[in-house]
């Protein structure tokens, strides 16, 4: 070995070791901000990725965190976006048409949990389908309310000054706005004590409740967030498409969500996001090339299910974990950031 | 009224039928508060069973449970759990994805309303950290406290179950055969903890191992097939002849009463 040339190179690696997750972080920002804000057809398609990502990491904070994955998410993004549109058919202002909405979104969140909470595993998954599926029933059968099949056109947009969401290019400002606050704050709410909980109750409920934890609290809490995020992305989302139909909140919709998630990797809260990037470009750039692109889709994620079980943001964490053992090998450090001896990659604490 | 102190734990006639068989049937206890009150019987005797009851996994067909005086036979187990009830599992019940730390952060926020806290991370609770960190020292685990149960020991992972139960600072403790499978050496180590924790608190304990039982526990009580045979100190209850009978006709028995 080069005695010279070794110390220079595993400075270089843990220099490496200690940027990756940020800088990869900070790349992938910068390279959707930049397509968002491009003023191309590629603004309308990243603009769908931060909506959908936004409503992908609601339904993984729940799922990936608590074991709870939602088939009936995109429920609540329809909700979100026919409660401004609703709103402002009866004559509300934009604003009020925005507060409505939420309000409409947090109360069928809150009633709607008090059915899902009581179930886990499978049942919950049909119970919140059901739950979607009611809404999207609704939301095409109610033409008085509705308009129906063909949705409810929405024509103001709120607006501040010269500061007006008419206008596309802010709505992506504030779409991208959004999506980072949401981002952050789930983050943060992974790692509180409610987060650490929910982790518990996935890995063994009845502990949990022998040390004291009502976990129906719990799940309640739980469903609220992720519902209160897909209603989110729908207020954003129907600014940014001025329409809301059925199309928004059927069955498809709720199946593409779950494939962000599982995807990009159940339980790290930035893996559905690139999860939503590849869906969405699945959905409007293969398919303009391969006309079956839903089979193609398919085949990827079989392929992403056999050999990457734990997503894109286990194959990162996977390869994070890596480079730390590179550049720690023989320095007498740790082996591992998170998780020592361990090959696999827990799923979303690196990077 | 009297003003004598209530018992700890007083169970009434409790009973409790899975289709038609009794698994506890009509067992009455009195445990008075500060006791160290061992469970015996063979297997299949209903104890673990006794034990769902009383941490409330299972609703008793027919009796009472009262805690300190106050009937708890219909509360749910984190409703028990907040009154002071801990408990341990016979088959270890840890938090397998999560490390011992975050385990016995758990533990620690359980009573606590933190544990409802969304917007501040876990590891920012100084004084909760320090008490897990002082809790997995009892036990020499502080050093394992960033690997996870499956790296761990079969007897760390026995502590670690006793631990997560301590952390509440529970005034009934319910322990499932703590020693059920360890090394002599760990045995040691857990009937030490037993013997040191506070004389308030009372322990209910289920075990097997008589050597165990003698060091911890002061009162014994026999179940066989869902009744209860007999109560007493330990020396009586060992002297008892339905329980040599149990013990020592049923064949494995006899390396079980470590004569």
């Amino acid at each position: 070995m080069n005695e010279t040339r070794q110390p220079l190179a595993r400075r270089a690696l843990a220099g490496a070791d200690v940027a990756a997750g940020p800088v990869l972080a900070l790349a992938a920002l910068a390279v959707i901000t930049y397509f968002l804000l491009s003023g191309t057809y590629l603004s309308t398609i990243f603009e769908d990725v931060l909506i959908y990502a936004i409503a992908a990491m609601g339904l993984d904070f729940l799922g990936g965190y608590g074991g709870l994955v939602s088939l009936g998410q995109a429920g609540f993004l329809g909700l979100g976006a026919y409660g401004v549109g609703i709103a402002e058919v009866h004559g509300f202002g934009p604003w009020a048409a925005v507060g409505i909405a939420a309000g409409v979104v947090l109360g069928a969140a809150a009633v709607t949990a008090v059915v899902a909470v009581r179930v886990s595993g499978i049942t919950y998954v049909i119970i919140t389908l059901a739950i979607g599926q009611i809404m999207w029933g609704l939301s095409y059968q109610w033409t008085s309310m509705t308009g129906g099949d063909n949705g409810i056109p929405v024509t103001t947009a709120p607006s501040i000054g010269s500061f007006s969401l008419s206008d596309p290019q802010t709505v992506r400002v504030v779409t991208l706005v959004v999506f980072l606050a949401v981002f952050a704050v789930l983050m943060l709410m992974v790692r509180s004590p409610f987060g650490l909980s929910l982790r518990g109750m996935k890995s063994n409920e009845r502990r949990l409740r022998a040390l004291g934890y009502r976990t129906s609290a719990q799940r309640y809490l739980g469903y609220i967030v992720a519902s209160s995020a897909a209603g989110l992305a729908g207020i954003l989302y129907v600014f940014a498409n001025l329409l809301v139909s059925p199309s928004t909140l059927e069955f498809s919709q709720d199946g593409y969500l779950v494939l962000m998630v599982v995807l990009g990797g159940l339980g790290s809260i930035w893996g559905p996001v690139l999860g939503s990037v590849v869906i969405v470009l699945f959905q409007q750039e293969v398919s303009i090339y391969v006309s079956r692109w839903q089979t193609l889709m398919g085949a990827v994620f079989i392929a992403a299910v056999i050999f990457t079980p734990d997503g894109i943001a286990g194959l990162l964490t996977a390869a994070r974990q890596a480079l730390h053992r590179a550049a720690t090998r023989g320095t007498g450090a740790a082996p591992g950031p998170q998780q020592p001896a361990l090959p696999a990659a827990r799923r979303g604490e690196a990077l | 009224m009297t003003d004598v102190p209530a018992p700890a734990l007083e169970i009434a006639v409790l009973s409790r039928r899975f289709a038609g068989l009794f698994a506890v049937r009509e067992v009455s206890l009195s445990v008075p508060a500060g006791a160290r009150f061992g469970i015996i019987g063979p297997n299949g005797a209903g104890k673990t069973t006794l034990f769902n009851v009383l941490s409330g996994e299972l609703r008793p067909t027919s009796g009472t449970i009262r805690m300190h005086g106050r009937d708890i036979t219909r509360l749910s187990p984190p409703r028990r759990a907040a009154l002071g009830l801990g408990r341990t599992f016979q088959i270890t019940r840890l938090f397998t994805d999560l490390t011992v730390r975050e385990n016995l952060t758990l533990a620690v926020h359980g009573l606590s309303r933190s544990k409802l806290q969304m917007l501040r991370p876990w590891r920012s609770y100084r004084k909760e950290q320090r008490r897990a960190e002082e809790l997995a020292g009892r036990f020499g685990l502080g050093n394992r406290l960033e690997q996870r149960p499956r790296e761990l020991s079969h007897g760390e992972l026995r502590e670690l179950e006793v631990l997560l139960a301590l952390a509440a600072d529970p005034t009934v403790l319910l322990l499932d055969e703590p020693a059920a499978g360890l090394s002599p050496a760990e045995r040691v180590d857990i009937q030490t903890l037993i013997t040191r924790l506070p004389a308030s608190l009372t322990i209910v304990i289920i075990e097997h191992d008589m050597n165990v039982l003698r060091e911890v526990a002061n009162e014994l009580a026999v179940l066989h097939l869902g009744q209860l045979v007999t109560q007493g100190s330990t020396a009586e209850v060992q002297q008892h002849p339905a329980v040599r009978e149990i013990y020592l006709g049923s064949g494995t028995g006899q390396s079980r009463t470590g004569e």
